[in-house]
C-alpha cells in the first residue's frame, strides 16, 4: 500500500525530477532560515528549541537502538569483527557515553541552578539618539528588555540618552567622547564626557552619519600619550577608534510644515494633493488661503539634526536671500535647541490661544507624538490630547516633495577596550528585535516612506495610521518619497553664510565666591557658568569669532599668561577646543575684581562687539565707588565702544535687580547696549541658543 | 541474545583504555565546542593597558569650589613619603545623572576594560560590582576604625572590603527660622513637609524611611532579604498608612525631586527632608539669608534614615592597582574629607574630619574648621565666608546624630531592579491602583533577586 500510494503521486513515475525536488528543498531551507532568525532573537525560544532538539535526539536514539533491524545490524557487524576490536569499540563507546552523561548531568545541574538562583547581571547597552526619537526608542527598548527575559531575568539593560546637535557630535566622536582635549599637560587633571559612550547610535539621517569623522589615524592625533578620557587609546595596529557599522534604516519620517488648527481650517483643501510639488508652492497655498505667516519655527540647526535637514528647503522656498529666510526661520520668541523643546513650549502655553501665524518645521514622527499626547523626550510629560487646551493646540502636517525624509540608520559603535563578543551579540540582538518590532509601532513610516496599517486591537503601540485617521488621508499621505537631506557640512556653511557673523568676548568671573553654590541647578557657580559658556561656544560657526578671559583679583583678564585667557579668533574647531578646554580646567581663586574693571579690560575684537560676562553678581562692598565708575562706563567707555553690547549672565545668588549689576546694566543700557539674564534650570543648550539668537 | 550481550561487554585492560580514550575524546570535543570555540573568532578591539597614570571615574563634580577636582590636583602635586612623585591622576566626569554614571562605568568594567582605575560609586552599587568581580578587594584599609562604621559597611560584600566612603548622605530635616521641628515621625508626616516623592531614586529613599519608622524597622535594609510574610504584613501596611498623607499633606511632594523641594523650601514651605549638601546651597540663597545670618536651621530626621553616599573602589581591571589604592587612601583620608566637608559641602565618612574619634563620637563634640582655615585662602575684602564655623558645626552635629540612626538600603547585586520595582509598587499604592499586599510582597521579593516584576 505504501509503495503504490507514495510512489505514484510524484508524477506517476515513482521519483520526481530533481529540479522539482529542489523547489520544496530550497523553500523549506528559506523558511527554516527565517524561522531560526526569530528563534535566535529570543532567549527563551532559543532555550526551548535547544531542549526540544536534545530531547528529540535522545528519544530517536533510544527508539533506534531498540529496533530489531538495528540490533541485527549491530550483531552482524560485531560478529564479523575480531573480539579485541569489539572490546575496544565497545569500551570507547561506553567511556564516551559515560562522559557525555556526566557532562549532560553537569550542564543540567548548572541550568537548574541558574533557573532557581538569583539572576545574573543584565548586559548594559547604551543607545544615543536625537531628542525627538527618545520617546519611541525608550518605549522600544523597554519592550526589548522585557522580551529578553528568561525565567524573569533580563538579559539586557538598555539606556537611551539624547544626543547634542551634529556639530557637537562631530567633536564628541573626534575626541573619543570627551567634551574637549586637555588645554596643556599642566591642566590635564580633569575631563568631561558627553555621557555614556554609545554602543548604538541612531542619528536622524544617514547624512548626519556621513558627517561624523571616521578617518583612520585621527585617534592617534588627538589621543593622549598614555590614555584618554574613556581610557581608550589608538591601537598599536593603527585602527581607528571608535569603529562604526551602518546596520540599515529603522524607518523613516518626513520633515513637515505644521499649522495650528485655526490656520489649518483656512488652508485645508479636500481636493488639493496631499503632497505639494515644492515648499514654495505650499507656502503660496498658505498665503492664498489668507494666512499670513509671521515665521516658521524651526529649532536651532547647530543643535538639531532635523532643523539642519529642513533648512535648505526653507531657504529655497522663499523669495529673497538666505539671510532673510534665516531670520524668518528663527523667531526670537521660539528659539529652541530641538523639536521636543519647541513643542513642549506649546504645551506649556496651552492655556493661551495658539499662534495661527506660525508654522512649525519638525519631523512627522515627533508631530505625531505631540498630537497624540505622548511624553516628548526628557522635556515634558504626557498629556491628554483630547483635553480642550491641547486639542486646540493640535498641529496639522503639510508635505512637500522637496522637504527631506529622515531615515534613522542603526549605527553600531565599537570602542576600544569595551568591544566584546557579548556586547556585539547584544547589539545584534537589539537590531534583530527591531526587525520584528519596527519603529512603525512607534509613530514612524517604514523605510520606503509608507504608513503601515495598524494592528487590530493593539492599543499598546502608536501607529501613525491613528493620526492619519484623525487628520485624514488628504492631509497625511499614505506614502511619501524618501528624499535624503543634503550634505551636513554644505548646509552648515550655507547657514553660516546666511547668518550675521557674531563676535563674542566671553568674560568669566573666577573669584573665590564663584566656588559657592549656584541657584537653580546647584553645583558650584563657576562650574555652572563654565558649562553654560561651553554650550554657547559649541553652537558657534566657524565664521563667528570668540575669545575668553577670566577675572579675579589674582586672574588678570588683560594678561595673556593668565591661564584661561584665549585671544579672540575665528571659531574654528581648534579654537573652540582651546576655549572649552580652559573652561573645563579653570578654578576659582582670589577675591572679586570689580565688575566694571573686568568690563574695562575686555578684549573686544573687531566688528560689533558682544561682551558676555558670567558672574555671581558680586556685591556693592567689592565694587567700591560704584556711582562714579558707572558714570565712567556710560560716558568715556561708551564713547570708546559705541557698538558694544554687554550681557551679564548671573549664576546667582545675585539677581538682575541686585547692586552692582543693575547699575552697570543701566549705565550701558540705552538702546540694546546691555542686558542681564539669570541662568535657570532649563537645559544649558537652550539658554545658550536663546542668548545667541538675541545677539544675532 | 545472551551470547551477544556477553560479547559486547568490554573486559580487560584494552577495554578500560579505550573507555578512557572515548571519555577524553568527548571531553575534548566539549571543551572545544562549548568553552573555547565561541571566543576564538571575534576580532575585538582591545585596549593598550600599559600606562602609569591613573583615571578616576565618577559623576560631574558638583561639590562647591569644585573640591573633587581640587583634591585630584593636590594628589598630582604631591609625593610619597619616600620622595617619589604621585603618578598623575585624571578625574573623568561622566554626567550629573547617577543612572548615566552607572551605565558608563558598568559597561566599561563588564567589558573587562582597563579604562578606569578608581571608581566613584553610589554606595548601592557595591554589591553589584563586587559580586560580578568588577572590584579589587582593598587590603589593609588605613585608619579603618576612623570611618563611621555604618558607612564603612556599605563598602563590604561577602565579608570583603571592596570600597571605602568618599562622602556620606543621611536624611536631614531643614526648618525655617522660628519653626520647631517635630520630634516624632507621625508629626513630621502631618506637617506638610517637602519630601522627594517623584518617580526617581528619591521616592525609594523616602518610602523606605517611612516604612522603617512605621512598623517596618529592620526590613528592606542590609543583606538579609525580608520574607514574603514580612513584606506583606509589615512593609505593605506601612506604605498603605503613608498613602493618605501623600494624597493630603504631602501631595505637593509627589512633584518634587531634590531641586524642586529646595525651591519649595526657599519659597516658604516650613520643613524639608533633604541631604547634607543642600545646607551649603541654601546658605548661598538670598531668600534664606539675612546678611551673614542664616534664616534656616537643620537637625537630624526624627527616627531612622537612609544611609546614602558615594564610595571609592579600585577596578579589578586597573593596570595600576597599587597606586590606585594609594589614591583611594588619599581621597578618603582625614585631610581630604575635611576639605570635602568644609569647602565642598559634602558630609565626610570619617570621625576625624569632624573632630571626633570612635570613642568620643557625641554630636556635641563635633569640632570643625572653616574652608579658609584649611586652605589659607581667606575671602576678599567685603566678602563673607558662608557657611561659617558655627553653621558648619550645626550641620556636622545634625549629620552625626542622623548617622547614629542611619541604615543602608537593601544590599543586593540587583539593587536597581529592586528600586524600580519598589517605586512602581509604591506609586500604585499611593494611587490606590488596586495593588494588594500579596502581589506587592511577591514582586518586591522577586526584584531583590533581579527578577523583573511589577505590582
Amino acid at each position: 500500500m505504501t509503495d503504490s500510494g507514495g510512489g505514484g503521486s510524484g508524477g506517476g513515475k515513482g521519483t520526481a525530477p530533481w529540479p522539482l525536488a529542489l523547489i520544496p528543498g530550497v523553500s523549506s531551507g528559506v523558511i527554516v532560515t527565517v524561522a531560526m532568525k526569530y528563534v535566535y532573537a529570543f532567549a527563551w525560544l532559543r532555550t526551548l528549541v535547544t531542549a526540544a532538539v536534545t530531547l528529540l535526539a535522545i528519544v530517536l536514539l533510544g527508539w533506534l537502538v531498540t529496533r530489531p533491524p538495528v540490533i541485527d545490524a549491530v550483531r552482524r557487524i560485531s560478529g564479523s569483527l575480531p573480539k579485541k576490536g569489539v572490546t575496544v569499540v565497545a569500551g570507547g563507546a561506553a567511556g564516551a557515553s559515560l562522559m557525555a552523561l556526566v557532562l549532560l548531568a553537569g550542564s543540567g545541574v548548572q541550568w537548574l541552578a541558574e533557573r532557581t538562583g538569583p539572576c545574573e547581571q543584565p548586559l548594559e547597552l547604551r543607545v544615543l539618539t536625537t531628542p525627538e526619537t527618545l520617546t519611541p526608542l525608550r518605549a522600544a527598548a523597554a519592550e526589548f528588555e522585557n522580551d529578553s527575559e528568561d525565567r524573569g531575568c533580563r538579559q539586557y539593560s538598555v539606556i537611551v540618552v539624547p544626543q547634542a546637535g551634529p556639530v557637537t557630535l562631530y567633536d564628541g566622536f573626534r575626541l573619543l567622547w570627551r567634551r574637549s582635549a586637555p588645554a596643556d599637560a599642566r591642566h590635564a587633571d580633569g575631563e568631561e564626557l558627553f555621557g555614556p559612550q554609545p554602543d548604538i547610535w541612531i542619528p536622524a539621517s544617514t547624512a548626519e552619519y556621513d558627517f561624523i569623522p571616521k578617518d583612520p589615524g585621527r585617534a592617534a592625533s588627538v589621543g593622549r600619550a598614555a590614555g584618554t578620557a574613556a581610557g581608550t587609546t589608538a591601537g598599536a595596529d593603527g585602527t581607528v577608534d571608535p569603529r562604526f557599522r551602518h546596520r540599515g534604516s529603522l524607518g523613516s519620517s518626513p520633515l513637515v510644515l505644521a499649522l495650528f488648527t485655526g490656520a489649518h481650517e483656512s488652508v485645508a483643501d479636500p481636493i488639493a494633493a496631499p503632497i505639494a510639488p515644492s515648499t514654495a508652492d505650499l507656502l503660496n497655498r498658505v498665503e492664498d488661503a489668507g494666512v499670513r505667516l509671521r515665521a516658521i519655527a524651526r529649532p536651532v540647526p547647530e543643535t538639531s539634526s532635523a532643523a539642519l535637514a529642513v533648512t535648505p528647503a526653507l531657504y529655497d522656498a522663499r523669495p529673497g536671500g538666505d539671510a532673510e529666510d534665516e531670520r524668518f526661520a528663527e523667531p526670537a520668541d521660539l528659539v529652541a535647541p530641538d523639536a521636543v523643546s519647541l513643542l513642549c513650549r506649546f504645551r506649556e502655553r496651552a492655556a493661551a490661544r495658539p499662534p495661527d501665524d506660525i508654522a512649525v518645521a519638525v519631523p512627522e514622527q515627533v508631530l505625531h507624538d505631540y498630537d497624540m499626547g505622548r511624553p516628548l523626550g526628557d522635556r515634558c510629560g504626557a498629556v491628554d490630547p483630547g483635553a480642550a487646551p491641547y486639542a486646540e493646540w493640535r498641529l496639522h502636517p503639510y508635505y512637500a516633495t522637496d522637504l527631506p525624509t529622515l531615515d534613522y540608520p542603526f549605527i553600531q559603535v565599537r570602542w576600544r577596550g569595551q568591544d566584546t563578543r557579548e556586547r556585539d551579540a547584544a547589539v545584534t540582538a537589539f537590531r534583530r528585535w527591531l526587525d520584528g518590532h519596527p519603529l512603525t509601532l512607534q509613530g514612524f513610516r517604514d523605510d520606503r516612506g509608507v504608513v503601515p496599517p495598524g494592528r487590530e486591537g493593539d492599543t499598546r503601540h502608536f501607529y501613525l495610521s491613528r493620526l492619519q485617521g484623525m487628520v485624514g488621508n488628504r492631509v497625511m499621505p499614505p506614502a511619501v518619497g524618501v528624499t535624503p537631506p543634503e550634505d551636513v557640512q554644505e548646509t552648515l556653511d550655507r547657514i553660516g553664510a546666511a547668518r550675521p557673523r557674531i563676535s563674542v568676548s566671553l568674560m568669566l568671573d573666577v573669584s573665590g565666591s564663584m566656588g559657592g553654590a549656584a541657584r537653580a541647578r546647584g553645583g558650584a557657580r563657576l562650574a555652572r557658568g563654565a558649562s553654560f559658556l561651553r554650550s554657547l561656544v559649541s553652537q558657534l560657526q566657524s565664521n563667528d569669532r570668540a575669545g575668553l578671559q577670566v577675572s579675579s583679583s589674582t586672574a588678570s583678564p588683560g594678561d595673556p599668561d593668565t591661564f584661561g585667557n584665549v585671544p579672540q579668533d575665528a571659531a574654528s574647531p581648534d579654537h573652540k577646543n582651546a576655549i572649552t578646554s580652559r573652561l573645563q580646567a579653570v578654578a576659582s581663586d582670589g577675591a572679586d575684581r570689580p565688575l566694571i574693571d573686568a568690563i574695562a579690560a575686555a578684549d573686544l575684537g573687531p566688528g560689533r562687539p558682544n561682551l558676555i560676562l558670567v558672574t555671581d553678581g558680586q556685591s556693592p562692598a567689592t565694587n567700591p565707588r560704584l556711582a562714579s565708575r558707572a558714570g565712567w562706563l556710560s560716558g568715556e567707555f561708551r564713547e570708546r565702544h559705541p557698538d558694544l553690547r554687554l550681557t551679564i549672565v548671573l549664576t546667582g545668588p545675585a539677581t538682575c535687580g541686585s547692586s552692582p549689576v543693575e547699575e552697570i546694566v543701566d549705565a550701558l543700557a540705552p538702546g540694546d547696549g546691555a542686558d542681564c539674564v539669570t541662568l535657570t534650570g532649563a537645559p544649558e543648550a537652550e539658554q545658550a541658543a536663546e542668548l545667541l539668537s538675541d545677539l544675532r | 541474545m545472551s551470547t551477544g550481550g556477553r560479547r559486547s561487554l568490554p573486559g580487560g585492560r584494552a577495554a578500560w583504555i579505550s573507555a578512557l580514550c572515548g571519555a577524553v575524546l568527548i571531553l575534548l570535543a566539549w571543551l572545544g565546542i562549548v568553552v573555547l570555540w565561541p571566543d576564538s573568532s571575534y576580532p575585538s578591539m582591545t585596549a593598550d593597558c600599559e600606562r602609569k597614570e591613573l583615571f578616576v571615574v565618577g559623576g560631574t563634580d558638583v561639590s562647591l569650589k569644585n573640591q573633587r577636582r581640587a583634591l585630584i590636583r593636590q594628589w598630582n602635586g604631591g609625593q610619597y613619603a619616600d620622595g617619589r612623585p604621585h603618578p598623575h591622576a585624571t578625574l573623568v566626569e561622566v554626567s550629573e545623572s547617577t543612572d548615566l554614571q552607572h551605565s558608563q562605568i558598568k559597561a566599561v568594567v563588564e567589558s573587562g576594560g582597563c579604562a578606569y582605575d578608581v571608581l566613584i560609586m553610589d554606595n548601592t552599587w557595591t554589591a553589584q560590582f563586587a559580586d560580578a568581580g568588577y572590584l579589587r578587594p582593598l587590603e589593609g584599609v588605613d585608619g579603618r576604625d576612623d570611618f563611621f562604621p555604618a558607612a564603612l559597611r556599605t563598602g563590604e560584600w561577602d565579608g570583603e572590603q571592596y570600597a571605602v566612603p568618599f562622602n556620606v548622605d543621611v536624611g536631614l530635616l531643614y526648618h525655617h527660622e522660628g519653626v520647631t521641628p517635630p520630634e516624632a515621625w507621625p508629626g513630621l508626616l502631618a506637617s506638610g513637609i517637602a519630601m522627594q516623592l517623584s518617580d526617581y531614586e528619591g521616592l525609594t529613599v523616602n518610602a523606605l524611611e517611612a516604612v522603617w519608622n512605621d512598623g517596618g524597622a529592620g526590613l528592606l535594609t542590609g543583606e538579609d532579604p525580608p520574607s514574603t510574610a514580612e513584606l506583606r504584613d509589615e512593609v505593605y501596611p506601612a506604605l498603605a498608612r503613608l498613602a493618605p498623607h501623600v494624597r493630603d499633606s504631602l501631595a505637593a511632594s509627589r512633584r518634587y525631586g531634590e531641586r524642586e523641594s529646595i525651591e519649595a523650601f526657599a519659597s516658604g514651605t516650613r520643613l524639608m527632608r533633604n541631604w547634607p549638601y543642600v545646607f551649603s546651597a541654601l546658605a548661598s540663597e538670598p531668600r534664606m539669608r539675612d546678611g551673614d545670618r542664616l534664616r534656616f536651621g537643620v537637625t537630624a530626621l526624627p527616627g531612622r534614615t537612609v544611609l546614602g553616599g558615594q564610595n571609592l573602589a579600585v577596578s579589578a581591571h586597573s593596570p595600576n592597582p597599587g597606586p590606585a589604592a594609594d589614591l583611594v587612601e588619599f581621597l578618603s583620608g582625614t585631610r581630604s574629607q575635611r576639605l570635602l566637608f568644609s569647602c565642598g559641602g559634602f558630609a565626610p565618612g570619617r570621625y576625624s574630619a569632624l573632630g571626633l574619634t570612635p570613642e568620643r563620637d557625641s554630636p556635641a563634640d563635633v569640632r570643625v574648621r572653616t574652608c579658609s582655615s584649611l586652605t589659607g585662602e581667606t575671602p576678599g575684602p567685603g566678602e563673607a565666608e558662608l557657611p561659617g564655623r558655627e553653621q558648619l558645626t550645626q550641620l556636622g552635629r545634625a549629620v552625626v546624630t542622623a548617622l547614629g540612626r542611619a541604615e543602608p538600603r537593601p544590599v543586593t547585586p540587583h539593587y536597581s531592579t529592586f528600586s524600580s520595582t519598589f517605586r512602581g509598587c509604591v506609586q500604585k499604592i499611593f494611587d490606590r491602583a488596586g495593588t494588594d499586599a500579596e502581589t506587592f510582597a511577591e514582586a518586591v521579593e522577586d526584584s531583590l533577586d533581579g527578577r523583573a516584576a511589577s505590582c
